[in-house]
């Protein structure tokens, strides 16, 4: 498998008034196209850095990043944020989706930065979201559905502008176990269907359900092992 | 950002909070009305006062010429002529009028009065607005060398206390001789001018008394600029005309002086040349006058001026301290947007639109409330009600700018933020 993310020595640090704190000690990680990764490990452990660095979200302090073997180095703000909106797809655990905005319209968002004919949006939109099962909620808000729902909207937004790379940031961190599992299932079939996917959850059975497990700790790589046989 | 979506983002943010949008916008259309109404007014009481200062004679520029070695009446004559021609073409200037000026004296029973004669030519009465000829006519081309005459207000009443003027014979004792002038109208009392008092004189065509008086006088020309604005250009204008017909009289004399003055004019073109540095001319205008006009326009100007730039830059601060305050609430947005891929400049056009929309709102609305404020100060004020179009241009230019200049440092700022910061941000 060809990496499509290349973790190198990777350092991250945050500046902390004086000082600064050392999130990230040296990680080596690589994610091959088509797979399905999921990193666990305690909070504080770097998990959301690590995913924010994969995303073109950061940068590093030290080492590299690579996507499809481009160092992001040498990407300006602005290449970064493409990059972002072609390639690469989030899913927070707040969902973060605009309140005033339709589960249509937010799903459509992405496309705007791509600068998609306007006329073209909503069929692609309603596209993601029938894809995630909720077609008959196009034209409600955020506030008019349940956390299950939303979080739905949310995958919908990061499909829509056919992503190579799915990243997702404890995902059913705010959902009940049965809705869990349900956007765990998802995420598994959208894996089963060629993507890319990056899932950060500190919930034992989720990660079960991907193909490799890293576990971090302080900033390292504790451990890699496999998952679903 | 596609302009459409760029828009459509715009309105959607004000509509979230309408109250807040319409204050802003409040903002501006006073800014924007106030400068609107100032101009508008400010333009109106500066035509009332152009009118007044007009019939002061702003535009009259006076030319004194000292021709004192020319000698014969009839060079007189074709100087006189020759140079109004010359002076008509000059620059700026819109009418000459030779004049010349004598005194005389008519006796009334046992009395005698003393009266100024003003030779003139029918243009003399398009140098002023509102003089016209009460009863009878004034001095038409065909006078030229008759002895008739036009009486001012204040002469008609001296004179004939209860006769009608016209059609009488007023004899009046000029340069040694009496000379019988047929009245053949009166003139409409129209006050003093600048320093001119047209009510006092007797108006008598300039040929005519060029004749009976032979040629020693200096002869006046009256100059009328095109506007008010250009009367010092006009003069220039004329000064430049004079100095280079006089360079060629004088080189010319002095080449075959007896050809061009006789035997006796060419000692005295010689001993004025000798004697007198003094210009053979001389070029006045209305400068008190012009001054007092140029000072309340810079008056106005300048009140003008500082009207607007304070009530817009009242209404820009508010711009920008809305749009700081959207900035930070919605600082999550923002973070949002950039995960989803907003590269810098889309969050800066974003926020720009924003103070776009409500500017250019608030600049529209502003210029129909100081119209409408303007058309009432002028029903107040009973000034003339002056719309322009380039005003209306500049404030709504303007509040774009300000919008742009305010809205600039919020959205700049909100496009640097940290995409990751921003998510996080509570
Ligand atoms: N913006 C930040 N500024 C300072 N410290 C941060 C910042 N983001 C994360 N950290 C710190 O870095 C460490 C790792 O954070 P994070 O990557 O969010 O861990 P996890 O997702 O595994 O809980 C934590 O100790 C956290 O407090
Ligand atoms: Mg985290």
């Amino acid at each position: 498998m060809n990496p499509l993310v290349e973790l190198r020595k990777v350092v991250k640090d945050y500046p902390m008034g004086a000082t600064s704190f050392r999130a990230l000690r040296g990680v080596d990680l690589a994610v091959g196209e088509g797979e399905f990764l999921a990193i666990t490990g305690p909070s504080g452990s770097g998990k959301s850095t690590l995913l924010h660095l994969m995303g073109a979200l950061h940068r590093p302090t030290q080492g590299q990043v690579l996507f499809e073997g481009q160092d992001l180095a040498e990407l300006s703000v602005d290449e970064l944020a493409r990059l972002r909106n072609a390639k690469i797809g989030f899913v927070f655990q707040q969902f973060h989706l605009l309140a005033r905005l339709t589960a249509w319209e937010n799903v459509a968002l992405p496309m705007v930065y791509a600068r998609v004919h306007p006329a073209a949006r909503r069929e692609r939109a309603l596209a993601a979201l029938a894809r995630v099962g909720l077609s008959a909620f196009a034209h409600h808000r955020p506030n008019q559905l349940s956390g299950g729902q939303q979080q739905r909207v949310a995958i919908a937004r990061a499909l829509v502008n056919n992503p190579k790379l799915l990243l997702a940031d404890e995902p059913t961190g705010n959902l009940d176990t049965r809705t869990g599992q349900e956007i765990v299932e998802l995420f598994v079939s959208l894996h089963g269907e060629g993507r890319t996917v990056v899932i950060v959850s500190h919930e034992p059975e989720i990660a079960a359900r991907a193909e490799r497990i890293v576990i971090l700790r302080d900033g390292l790589v504790q451990e890699e092992r496999r998952a679903r046989g | 950002m596609r302009a459409g979506d760029l828009l459509r983002t715009a309105l959607a943010a004000l509509a979230l909070h309408r109250l807040r949008a319409a204050l802003s916008v409040l903002g501006i259309v006073i800014g924007v009305a106030a400068v609107v109404a100032t101009i508008s007014l400010v333009s109106g009481a500066t035509a009332q006062m152009k009118a007044r200062i007009a019939g002061l004679g702003i535009r009259t520029i006076t030319i004194n010429v000292f021709p004192t070695a020319i000698q014969s009446a009839a060079a007189a004559r074709t100087l006189t002529q020759e140079l109004t021609d010359r002076l008509a073409a000059a620059e700026h200037v819109s009418l000459v009028v030779p004049i010349a000026q004598s005194r005389g004296s008519v006796s009334l029973g046992t009395q005698s009065r003393d009266l100024s004669l003003l030779g003139v030519t029918p243009d003399y009465l398009h140098l002023f607005d509102k003089f016209y000829p009460l009863a009878g006519r004034f001095i038409h081309e065909l006078d030229a060398g008759q002895k008739i005459a036009v009486l001012g207000a204040n002469v008609a009443r001296d004179l004939f206390p209860l006769d009608d003027p016209v059609g009488q014979v007023l004899t009046v004792e000029l340069a040694g001789q009496k000379v019988p002038f047929r009245v053949v109208g009166v003139m409409v009392a129209r006050g003093t001018i600048g320093n001119q008092t047209l009510d006092d004189y007797v108006y008598v065509p300039l040929s005519t008394l060029q004749g009976l008086t032979g040629s020693r006088q200096f002869t006046t020309y009256i100059a009328q600029a095109v506007d008010a604005e250009s009367v010092e250009k006009a003069a220039a204008a004329i000064e430049g005309v004079l100095a280079a017909t006089f360079a060629a009289v004088t080189a010319q004399a002095q080449a075959t002086p007896t050809a061009v003055f006789g035997q006796r004019g060419t000692a005295a073109f010689f001993a004025a040349g000798r004697t007198s540095r003094l210009s053979p001319y001389s070029v006045t205008v209305q400068k008190a006058v012009i001054e007092t006009y140029e000072e309340s326009v810079r008056t106005m100007t300048l009140i003008l001026g500082s009207v607007a730039a304070i009530s817009l830059l009242v209404g820009g601060i508010g711009i920008m301290n809305i749009m700081l305050v959207s900035v930070v609430e919605r600082t999550r947005e923002i973070g949002i947007r950039m995960a989803v891929g907003a590269r810098r400049r889309d969050i800066r056009n974003q926020f720009l639109a924003e103070a776009l929309v409500i500017c250019l709102l608030g600049g529209l609305l502003g210029l129909g409330v100081g119209w409408l404020s303007a058309w009432l100060g002028s029903l107040f004020g009973r000034w003339p009600f002056v719309i322009r179009g380039y005003p209306a241009l500049v404030a709504v230019g303007f509040s774009a700018l300000v919008g742009l200049g305010f809205g600039l440092y919020p959205a700049v700022r909100a496009s640097r933020l940290d995409p990751v910061e921003a998510l996080r941000y509570e």
